[in-house]
């Protein structure tokens, strides 16, 4: 394998060699990220490519055997570092980003009270046109992340997401984020052909709590058969996994909804998902006046994350670790992601106030890689997406 | 209750049932090794009477014994669990399963893997229900030759797996069920299948114990039943415990989907009137005078209560705390008033409570019904008392005081 550049192996992982780890690598089966210790790297790459597995350790074989040797049914281990968190003694300083967050578009039907990249939407100025499809998706390639997400706004309604999904296509691997609120079957067909795994978001089993948070957007005309923000996500779900179109779940959790997750997730299990991503409130510029409101006092705040993460984190590893994973973000360094904006540029969040920090002031649509990495914290980074936190 | 540790496939069956379904007992029923040697003790007796019958615990033990029992329940999921528990019942029920199996392609099937409702049930599960409840009466009227009893059979039948069917949330405490939220159909027929099984195994368990005689249950407010009068020489009960969490919510779902059949005509029973004993329902209810002098006390130290902490403790106090324990007790007061005509001159008799506490105060059960028994000719006597902590739904982390339970039986016979 070549240095740091992006492998797709013949089960349909993709895997990004560095040297100082080992191998990072993304299963378009389950959505996940992992990564390889070095010592078992280059045997898991062989056995990636069909060739033997001898040398593989077990744990590595039932966390990525998954989709392709075993099916549904394996490991979903609480650390995704292989074999396991111990064979890694030092900080993981990956030489690229192992993801990056595309808003392809700024529009989207909900306006959801905590969305963190409002102050990056709805501003039809910086809606891209479709000559700079390319030029963003070669700009964002040439860091060489292992996922793309496409996100928002909600990519459903980008004129240029299949577009997009297209360029990046045996280049990275691709996530899609949405409410699915426009979700028709058309995508089904697009994101089984070009293996694209989908996240879509559920606050609360609850119609009624659910739609309090992830409301439409006022311009939003609500759409026959989707009575509810809740129900065109849970059509949708059901869509994909009729279809085998790799499909998770992302939940924000707030006072309302905390308390019920367990219960959901039980849910989720049974339905067969393989993949549910809870995620704390992060507060930004255009969300901060309700902030309060939906996660409540500091204390109270603290108390609940503490005591509900914890359940969650016991029922993932007494009931669905065989066949769910469950990634907590607590998105407690905000600066661990990067966010290009629908007009190409490329972003973090502040650690120091709710705001987007441009990477590169100079060239915003192509920053230095030192500057990504100035700004972006790289621990942070990694903790997000192996799930670490 | 402990949420088990492993999802099986009956993980999606509500958990009050799931645990019923593999003990027989759950929250606030009996405790075997403190009732059955009351229940052998009394064996000499024609039958045991319990008025307040819940799960039917009783029914179970007396069954094993070989002595008959009369039991009166006010809460229909509670009785219709008793009725498939019934020993008379298990062979109806045994050979529904089997018939069941016969025709399981004609099982109702849904091509959706789940869906999301408001309601306590979607209008997609009221159909699968109404498939799978027209089968079983189907299966049931060949052995009943009684359509009402062949409808109460067959929803008696079914009751414990529709929860699995219903779009409803738990919420930390048993009493805690929300409406509205995903209901999973995946893998339906294979859980259908899987509770038969369960089922069997336990009407199986039931037919190994049961050394029976006669037993009666009926669905009744004990507050108002006319019981046959100067008739039971024993009784072993328990009253619903005042810990301000409406027991009869543990099963709001059951109900609900009881309130759908009778309102969509499939089914008939006859509605029993009025709220629960123990419901923690105040609002608009009729202020109530207690008698006992054990009671007023307790009201008056309620009264005075006060929380540095919260300012709101004297109101609550007053629109709440007092009317709901007035009307716990006086509730408690007319059930037993209603009772006592029905006991014979030898009558013997032992009543199973927990003293819990609420206001910085023991709530004074025990002492209670000491008094009133005492009051209306009975000798009472405390036959055993044990101290015990974290009984019941009431907050579970609580610590100290405040999770200090007493448990009395207490014994009474007609001087």
């Amino acid at each position: 394998m070549k240095k740091e550049t992006i492998v797709h192996t013949k089960s349909g992982l993709i895997a990004r060699f560095d040297s100082s780890i080992g191998i990072f690598v993304y299963s378009p089966y389950t959505g996940l990220i992992f990564a390889v210790h070095k010592e078992q790297a280059k045997q898991t790459v062989a056995w990636l490519n069909k060739k033997s597995s001898d040398g593989v350790d077990n744990r590595i074989r039932s966390a990525l055997g998954i989709g392709w040797q075993n099916n549904s049914i394996g490991e979903y281990p609480s650390s995704h570092l292989l074999p396991n968190a111990k064979s890694f003694l030092t900080i993981l300083r990956p030489k690229f980003p192992i993801l990056i967050n595309w808003l392809i578009t700024g529009l989207c039907p909900l306006a959801c009270k905590y969305c963190y990249a409002e102050d990056l939407m709805r501003i039809p100025a910086n809606e891209p046109q479709e000559r700079q499809i390319r030029a963003i998706v070669e700009s964002i390639l040439s860091y060489n992340p292992l996922v793309v997400v496409l996100t928002g706004g909600d990519p459903l309604v980008s004129k240029y997401l299949l577009k997009a999904i297209q360029l990046l296509h045996n280049r990275t691997g691709i996530i899609v984020d949405t409410s699915a609120y426009k979700f028709d079957n058309k995508y089904l067909s697009i994101f089984k052909k070009f293996n694209v795994a989908i996240r879509i978001s559920l606050d609360s089993e609850i119609p009624s709590v659910n739609d309090k948070q992830r409301l439409l957007s006022k311009q939003t005309h609500l759409q026959p058969g989707r009575a509810s923000t809740l129900s065109a996500a849970v059509k949708a779900i059901c869509a994909c996994l009729k279809k085998g179109v790799t499909v998770s779940v992302q939940t924000v959790a707030t006072k309302d909804t905390a308390n019920d997750l367990p219960v959901l997730g039980d849910k989720l299990y049974r339905l067969g998902l393989h993949s549910w991503r809870i995620l704390k409130i992060q507060p930004s510029k255009k969300s901060l006046v309700g902030y309060e409101e939906l996660v409540g006092s500091k204390e109270k705040q603290k108390k609940l994350y503490k005591h509900i993460f914890s359940e969650l984190k016991k029922a993932q590893n007494n009931r669905w670790k065989n066949l769910m994973s469950l990634q907590i973000i607590q998105n407690e360094r905000p600066n661990a992601v990067i966010l290009v904006s629908p007009d190409g540029k490329f972003y973090t969040e502040s650690n120091i106030h709710p705001e987007k920090l441009l990477l590169d002031e100079k060239i915003p649509t192509r920053p230095n890689l030192k500057k990504i990495f100035d700004k972006v914290g790289i621990h942070d980074h990694v903790k997000r997406y192996l799930n670490l936190e | 209750m402990k949420k088990s540790e492993k999802l099986t496939s009956l993980s999606l069956i509500r958990e009050v049932y799931r645990i019923l379904l593999s003990s027989g007992r759950t929250y606030a029923a009996f405790q075997e090794k403190k009732i059955f040697p009351l229940v052998e003790s009394l064996s000499g007796r024609k039958e045991i009477l319990d008025p307040m019958s819940g799960y039917g615990s009783l029914m179970s033990y007396c069954s094993k014994v070989g002595i008959s029992s009369f039991g009166l329940e006010f809460n229909m999921p509670l009785y219709l669990w008793q009725v498939l528990n019934h020993p008379k019942n298990t062979i109806l029920f045994k050979q529904c399963i089997n018939k069941l199996h016969e025709k399981k392609r004609k099982w109702p099937r849904t091509s959706q893997l789940a869906t999301v409702s408001d309601e306590w049930f979607p209008e997609e599960s009221k159909s699968l229900f109404l498939g799978f409840y027209n089968i079983v009466c189907q299966i049931l009227s060949k052995d009943t030759n009684n359509n009402k009893k062949t409808k109460e059979f067959a929803l008696a039948f079914l009751l414990p797996f529709a929860g699995r069917l219903s779009s409803s949330v738990q919420g930390n405490m048993t009493t805690h069920v929300k409406r509205g939220g995903l209901c999973i159909y995946k893998n339906l027929v294979n859980d259908f299948e899987e509770y038969l099984s369960v089922v069997k195994n336990r009407l199986e368990a039931i037919e190994k114990i049961s050394n029976s005689k006669k037993h009666i249950i009926i669905l009744g407010d004990c507050r108002t039943y006319k019981f046959p009068r100067n008739y039971f020489s024993a009784m072993i009960t328990s009253p619903p415990y005042p810990n301000h969490r409406d027991f009869s919510a543990v099963f709001i779902v059951e109900n609900e989907l009881i309130r759908w059949l009778v309102e969509d005509k499939a089914i008939k029973f006859n509605s029993i009137d009025g709220l629960a004993i123990g419901t923690n329902i105040v609002s608009g209810r009729e202020k109530v005078e207690v008698r006992s002098e054990v009671v007023r006390n307790f009201l008056e130290k309620i009264l005075h209560y006060k929380d540095p902490k919260r300012e709101k403790a004297s109101y609550d106090n007053k629109v709440y705390y007092i009317p709901y324990f007035s009307r716990y007790f006086f509730d408690l007061e007319q059930a037993y008033v209603n009772i006592i005509p029905s006991l014979r001159k030898n009558f013997e008799g032992y009543i199973n409570v927990v003293n819990n506490t609420t206001r910085d105060q023991i709530v004074p059960l025990a002492q209670f019904i000491i008094e009133f028994w005492k009051r209306n000719g009975f000798n009472t006597e405390i036959f055993s008392q044990k101290e015990s902590f974290h009984v019941g739904t009431k907050n579970p982390r609580a610590r100290g005081f405040k999770a200090k339970h007493m448990e009395y039986i207490i014994k009474i016979s007609r001087r």
